[in-house]
């Protein structure tokens, strides 16, 4: 163990805000985003991650370190003994409790996750979203995501007889 | 097409919001964000959701998010249930087993002939000369006599053109739905072809299981736009496909097929293979699935369901019984009923296909 430990490569992520993540360069390339400015030679020693600030980043390098392949909290060892079942049984209760956040700092996580390109965090936070607001009323719907009705009048009762299923 | 930045602020000075630790601030969603959240939405909220505005209408009827959609959203399951006393019925339901619609029909639907993609279905019942061809969005239904009792139903692309294709061991004929014209004939089959398996529709292809090989394939395709046999697939490596006991399906959007391994269809192990590429006749096995021997008929794949590759299918397990709703769960190999809510109360024979946005989407895409 000790020598793989020594043997990790370590980068530095920082935040706009001036704060500095060391994390293993196989956390960070969770991210598509790292690991295409790694693999290309574009990344230093430190990587600055703009729009993102430190408690978001520090947020999402968690869901990276827990969601690396055959490291995370429990170490190496864990893959080899804990079944892939209960392994993947385990990451979705983590995750889980992970997105139980306020919607400010889980549209930051989507924000976070899309210039990161991390797939998994992308699903899971917008499926969350969905979860919330797939039952709320169109006038609800516009007010939370800021979007102006632009429909003449006879233009929406039209496209709702269309959907009018779905209104039931 | 499209969202347009200045539409998709979210909403930090909504009403009433929950405790924001640094909200207040708008922050701006871009377009890919947008097209990642609604592309999990259910259907009936997809469909609602065309009405907020023009852009997030243009974005839930764009084929590109139709396809992502499929992808990832779960289907609403089309359950028909007959009884003696009351008119059939046709319910929509989610994957939680809310029920979106309920249609009444004054005839018993027996089974699906496709489920589709379009806001169309055809349906057969205990008359062998007539089918119903039922709208999903209006409830209405179209009846069309049918020649053959062999027919295969599904959607030209990229016309949309809903076409039904009867079949006999000598002839081929095809009938376009809505036009006048009616039965036209139409090239008969290059070869013979298994009636064990019924014609399967997905993306405007109609496939067919060919009995024996010919040429080393075994399945046929024909297309319903140019309404032309295309030639065969083979099928998967390695396996006796001269069985009778083959058949096809269409699941999560691709051709399936059922391959008894060992037994047969009503006792041993099953294999579920997708075609995974039409050209080159690449098929992967998706589940190797232990029958319950005691079962009256085979099992009926419905979906591949998100949770952990979990596959929904409905399975007649007894011969005075209806068919149940089960799911198989292929990492401990264990079998659960459908959550009741799911399979409903159903009080008579029900037959069951999914259905996806592109069912309740304008003619036109």
């Amino acid at each position: 163990m000790a020598t793989r430990e020594a043997g990790k490569k370590m980068i530095m992520l920082k935040s706009p805000d001036g704060m500095e993540f060391e994390v293993e360069e196989a956390v960070a390339m969770e991210s598509q985003t790292i690991r295409k400015m790694i693999e290309d030679d574009c990344a230093d020693t430190a990587i600055l991650i703009p729009n993102i600030n430190s408690k978001i980043l520090s947020r999402v390098i968690e869901y990276c370190n827990k969601h690396v392949p055959t490291t995370g909290a429990t170490g190496a060892a864990a893959s080899d003994t804990v079944a892939p079942a209960a392994l993947a049984e385990d990451l979705k209760i983590w995750d889980a409790e992970f997105i139980k956040v306020n919607r400010a700092t889980r549209f930051d996580l989507i924000q976070a996750a899309s210039y990161l390109n991390i797939k998994g965090l992308l699903d899971l936070t917008s499926q969350t979203t969905i979860d919330t607001i797939s039952d709320n009323s169109l006038e609800e719907i516009r007010s939370f995501l800021s979007t102006k009705n632009d429909y003449l009048p006879e233009e929406e009762q039209t496209i709702r007889r269309e959907n009018q299923w779905a209104f039931q | 097409m499209g969202i347009k930045p200045s539409s998709l602020r979210p909403p930090w000075s909504s009403p009433a919001p929950p405790a924001t630790e640094g909200g207040g601030t708008p922050v701006w969603l871009p377009h890919d964000v947008v097209f990642d959240i609604l592309s999990w939405m259910p259907v009936k909220s997809a469909c609602r959701f065309k009405s907020v505005c023009r852009e997030w209408r243009a974005l839930i009827n764009d084929p590109g998010f139709v396809a992502a959609h499929k992808a990832r959203a779960e289907p609403l399951l089309a359950i028909a249930a007959n009884s003696c006393d009351e008119p059939s019925t046709l319910r929509l339901i989610d994957m939680d087993g809310h029920i979106i619609k309920v249609i009444k029909n004054s005839h018993p639907i027996l089974r699906f002939v496709c489920s589709s993609p379009g806001n169309l279905v055809c349906v057969v019942g205990y008359s062998l000369e007539t089918a119903r061809v039922l709208n999903l969005a209006t409830g209405e239904a179209t009846v069309i006599h049918r020649k053959f009792s062999f027919m295969g139903f599904g959607r030209a692309a990229p016309s949309g053109a809903y076409k039904m294709v009867s079949i006999s061991p000598s002839t081929c004929e095809i009938l376009t739905v809505g036009d006048d014209v009616g039965w036209r004939q139409t090239q008969p089959l290059p070869s013979s072809i298994s009636y064990n398996s019924r014609p399967v529709v997905v993306r405007g292809v109609m496939y067919l299981m060919l009995a024996p090989q010919l040429n080393g394939d075994s399945v046929t395709c024909f297309d319903l736009e140019s309404e032309k046999w295309n030639g065969g697939i083979k099928g998967p490596p390695n396996i006796q496909l001269h069985r009778f006991d083959i058949t096809l399906e269409e699941l999560n959007g691709a051709l399936c097929m059922l391959q008894p391994e060992v037994g047969n269809i009503y006792h041993g192990t099953m294999s579920i293979w997708l075609l995974i590429d039409s050209r080159k006749g690449v098929w992967i096995k998706v589940y190797s699935i232990p029958v319950d021997p005691s079962a009256y008929g085979p099992i009926v794949p419905l979906r591949i369901l998100r949770d952990n590759g979990k596959l929904l299918f409905h399975v007649t397990l007894k011969i005075d019984e209806f068919a149940v709703l089960q799911i198989y769960d292929p990492r401990h190999r264990t079998f659960t009923d459908a959550p009741k809510m799911l399979a409903g109360d159903n009080g008579g024979g029900i037959s069951f296909c999914s259905l996806h946005l592109d069912s309740f989407l304008p003619a036109t895409v």
